[in-house]
């Protein structure tokens, strides 16, 4: 089944191999963001499956974006997963505690990204 | 009358001239009072000074007329006021300079160290302090003097914290054992620092008179531990992110899936992402270790199955074992230990994998258990090209490999090891590499029943824990440290004794097993038994005869030793008999009877079938081989005429395996051997008896004997 997923990420180039992943394995469709705000304005306009969030970005970090979209009633629904370098576990707690819907990590496999998403979220 | 002539002792301040001054001018009216008048003329004095006595001497007309002593009254040590001389006051009033200038510089050091120093007397209470620790508390030294030490440490805590019961500064405080920890100190204005302290009782000629506390402020120490900790985090998340990129991107075009490649591109597309994949587990590890190390990855511990783990970590690698044609077996033992399953999995895991980088093709990895007292010893043997001596124990630092290229080829990150010792030694157990006599290494992991730390001096505990102490008596003080050594890599405390005297006073309730060797200090082992039996009537502690000479049977030796073993000491043999002795679940002895006559084999099976031993009856060639590898026998029962492969082939396979070389072996043919052919077929110790010639009961016997004896 074809998905639309919304990724927000400031690294450019993370973006595009993520992309490529998702497309060239999956056949899902990719929308990017390069900011937090980026991300809120993609996300209200392309309402997408969902959404994965990295952590680390200038500005509007991770776990700020992901309380906006939680508070925008037009994106609140949206599953959120976290995509992150930062492994360790007292980071973990952190993000268990944020309520986000799953949490993947950096570096990833491009060959099973769409799996682990999938299987994250119960899809098919 | 004139005036004392050398004026040089008289004119100084110090005491001696003063004192001489003073007599002079006493008894000079004396002498002006004589009827010399004016017949006499001149009066002179000279000074005497004198080994005993200083003195002054009249003359009057060149006539000596008198001589005066003077002494001196020294109050000495013990109150006593005597009369010493000049001399012998200069003399103490030199040593009393030698004692204030050491005493000076003594204090200078105290002023100048910058650990605080408190002295404590016997009640816990201080009786000095350096200007350090006045500085460090923020009291000055005369408010800390007369203080009980613990309430000048912690008494300024918060009031909803204070110390319990257990604190250990409070418990140290009037303790005769030394101690030294970290604690948090607080000052008299409520504030509190990270503190490393030392506190050693003073033994004044065998009496406890007070201690001395040293202690020093580590908030540095902490602060620059804090920022290692950022430092690594920060790094790892900093490599993490382009290697996100450059995985991503090489993951994609390795597949193929965006389009075809020649050969030459495709093996360098595998290349590259084989070691990016290889930076990035170098990056785990490194985390990793940091976070165990710091104890910032807790370990939980819950009862699990050893055996479990072992299968787990062993389905976990067999893929990687394929690939590389290496064959991985373990043995059937069961144990339950308490342990933390997903670190204990990380271990076996690390091990195997270490096994496999290193074993050639076609060879086999055999994961044994061990139970023990106190503990199991897992071991992992394999046969590829060992380690060097000299590298046995380097290997478990960071970032070693045994040599430089091992690195390149292996892809492994130096630290899989660092990284199991640390976790091992979390568990309170060992974790030790040996060289194997024929090919590869085995590595050793000693794993407690309960992790409790090692030598933990609460021998209550220990006895609690079940059968931890065991009496080692031997004389010979070269071999019993090293078979001490042995006993307590295996979770064994081991109370060493080198005469009778020595043994039969170690041999109280504590000691759950006696070793002894057989001649201790001229007393043969036998008249010691005697001894031994009468202090435990009961007989409740097994004894275990070590050195017998491997020519004795069991009916050699007196009734009531539980066990022996004989010379040369075997490590294993030790352990089994001693675990036998005491009783401990899970070890049975296991015999493996390859014999294709399937009523005989039923026979011999029959011979040997008791509790403690478990017999497994093959009947070819290749069953045996199997067996050898599945079933790890202790002995091996061999009919030299098999079916398919004879004998001989099995002997010759069994020389090439490493744990199997020395099997003990007793070989049974139809006819005689010569002698070359016994040749062919001994492996260590090995027995031939022909078929016709011997009964059931003497092949127990032997077999027996064998089991206990050393191969």
């Amino acid at each position: 089944m074809a998905r639309k997923i919304l990724i927000i990420d400031d690294e450019d180039d993370i973006r595009e191999v993520a992309a490529l992943s998702l497309e060239s394995v999956a056949g899902w469709e990719v929308i990017s963001a390069g900011s937090g705000a980026q991300g809120m304005a993609r996300a209200i306009e392309h309402q997408p499956d969902a959404i994965l969030l990295d952590v680390m970005m200038p500005g509007m970090d991770g776990p700020t974006t992901f309380y906006e979209l939680r508070k925008n009633p037009a994106t609140a629904r949206i599953p959120v997963l976290l995509l992150t370098a930062k492994v360790q576990s007292s980071d973990q707690r952190r993000f268990a505690d944020l309520g986000v819907d799953a949490v993947l990590f950096k570096p990833f496999d491009p060959l099973t990204l769409s799996k682990q998403i999938a299987a994250a979220l119960g899809w098919k | 009358m004139q005036e004392p002539t050398n004026g040089a002792t008289t004119t100084g301040s110090g005491q001696p001239a003063r004192a001489v001054r003073a007599g002079v001018t006493q008894i000079w009216p004396i002498l002006a009072g004589f009827a010399f008048g004016s017949a006499v003329g001149a009066i002179s004095v000279r000074l005497i000074a004198g080994p005993w006595f200083d003195g002054l001497l009249i003359f009057a007309a060149g006539v000596a007329l008198a001589l005066l002593a003077f002494w001196f009254q020294v109050r000495n040590r013990a109150s006593e006021t005597g009369p010493v001389s000049r001399g012998e006051m200069q003399e103490s009033s030199r040593e009393r300079g030698r004692a204030e200038e050491l005493y000076r510089q003594q204090e200078i050091l105290l002023k100048s160290v910058a650990d605080g120093i408190c002295g404590v007397d016997s009640h816990g209470t201080i009786n000095f302090a350096n200007p350090a620790a006045a500085r460090l508390l923020g009291i000055a030294a005369a408010g800390l003097t007369g203080k009980p030490i613990h309430e000048v440490l912690h008494g300024f805590a918060a009031a909803g914290h204070p110390c319990g019961e257990e604190c250990p500064l409070r418990r140290a405080a009037g303790s005769r054992v030394a101690s030294s920890g970290e604690e948090t100190v607080f000052r008299a204005d409520g504030s509190s620092f990270p503190a490393e302290y030392c506190l050693t009782p003073i033994l004044d000629r065998g009496r406890f008179s007070g201690s001395v506390l040293s202690f020093r402020d580590i908030s540095q120490r902490y602060a620059l531990d804090r920022l290692k900790d950022e430092f690594i985090s920060t790094v790892s998340h900093e490599l993490r992110t382009p290697l996100t990129s450059i995985r991503g991107a090489l993951g994609l075009l390795s597949s193929g899936i965006l389009g075809e490649m020649n050969d030459k591109a495709a093996n360098l597309f595998r290349i590259a992402l084989t070691n990016s994949d290889r930076l990035v587990r170098l990056i785990n590890d490194i985390l990793d270790l940091e976070r165990i190390q710091s104890g910032r990855k807790p370990v939980t511990f819950r009862p699990v199955q050893l055996g479990e783990i072992v299968r787990q970590a062993i389905d976990g690698m067999q893929p990687v074992a394929e690939a590389a044609s290496v064959k991985l077996t373990h043995d059937t033992t069961q144990v339950e230990i308490e342990a933390d399953p997903d670190r204990l999995l990380q271990v076996l895991t690390n091990l195997l994998s270490n096994a496999v980088k290193f074993s050639p093709p076609n060879s086999t990895i055999s994961v044994l258990l061990r139970p023990g007292a106190g503990g199991v010893t897992l071991s992992v043997i394999d046969q590829g090209r060992g380690i060097p001596a000299d590298k046995l124990e380097t290997i478990f630092g960071r970032f070693q490999q045994v040599d430089a290229s091992d690195s390149q080829q292996k892809g492994g990150s130096g630290l899989g090891l660092a990284i199991c010792r640390t976790i091992v030694l979390q568990h309170c157990g060992r974790i030790w590499a040996e060289r194997n006599p024929v090919s590869g290494s085995t590595f050793n992991v000693f794993l407690p029943y309960k992790p409790v730390p090692i030598g933990a001096p609460d021998s209550a505990r220990d006895n609690e824990l079940g059968h931890s102490t065991v009496l080692l008596a031997d004389a010979n003080a070269a071999r019993r440290p090293e078979i001490a050594a042995q006993l307590s890599r295996h979770g064994y405390r081991v109370v060493e004794t080198a005469t009778t005297e020595q043994t039969v006073k170690a041999a109280h309730d504590g000691v759950q097993a006696i070793l002894l060797d057989t001649c201790l200090d001229g007393m043969n082992g036998w008249e010691i038994l005697p001894l031994l039996r009468r202090l435990d009537p009961e007989a409740r502690t097994p004894v275990v005869l070590l050195s017998i000479d491997s020519h004795q049977g069991p009916t050699d030796l007196p009734a009531d030793t539980e066990g022996w073993v004989t010379k040369p000491l075997n490590e294993d043999a030790l352990l089994g008999e001693l675990a036998r002795v005491l009783g401990i679940p899970g070890e049975k002895l296991r015999i493996l009877v390859v014999e294709d006559d399937v009523d005989l084999a039923c026979v011999i099976g029959e011979v040997f079938s008791r509790d403690t031993i478990t017999v497994q009856l093959v009947h070819t060639f290749q069953a045996a081989l199997d067996a050898c590898l599945s079933f790890q026998p202790q002995l091996l029962v061999l009919d030299i005429g098999l079916p398919d492969g004879d004998g001989f082939k099995v002997v010759d396979w069994l020389r090439k395996h490493e744990n199997l070389a020395r099997l003990p072996l007793v070989v049974y043919s139809g006819r005689k051997l010569s002698t070359e052919e016994r040749r062919q077929l001994t492996l260590g110790h090995t027995h031939f008896l022909t078929k016709a010639q011997v009964l059931p009961q003497q092949l127990e016997a032997l077999v027996l004997t064998m089991l206990h004896s050393s191969s």
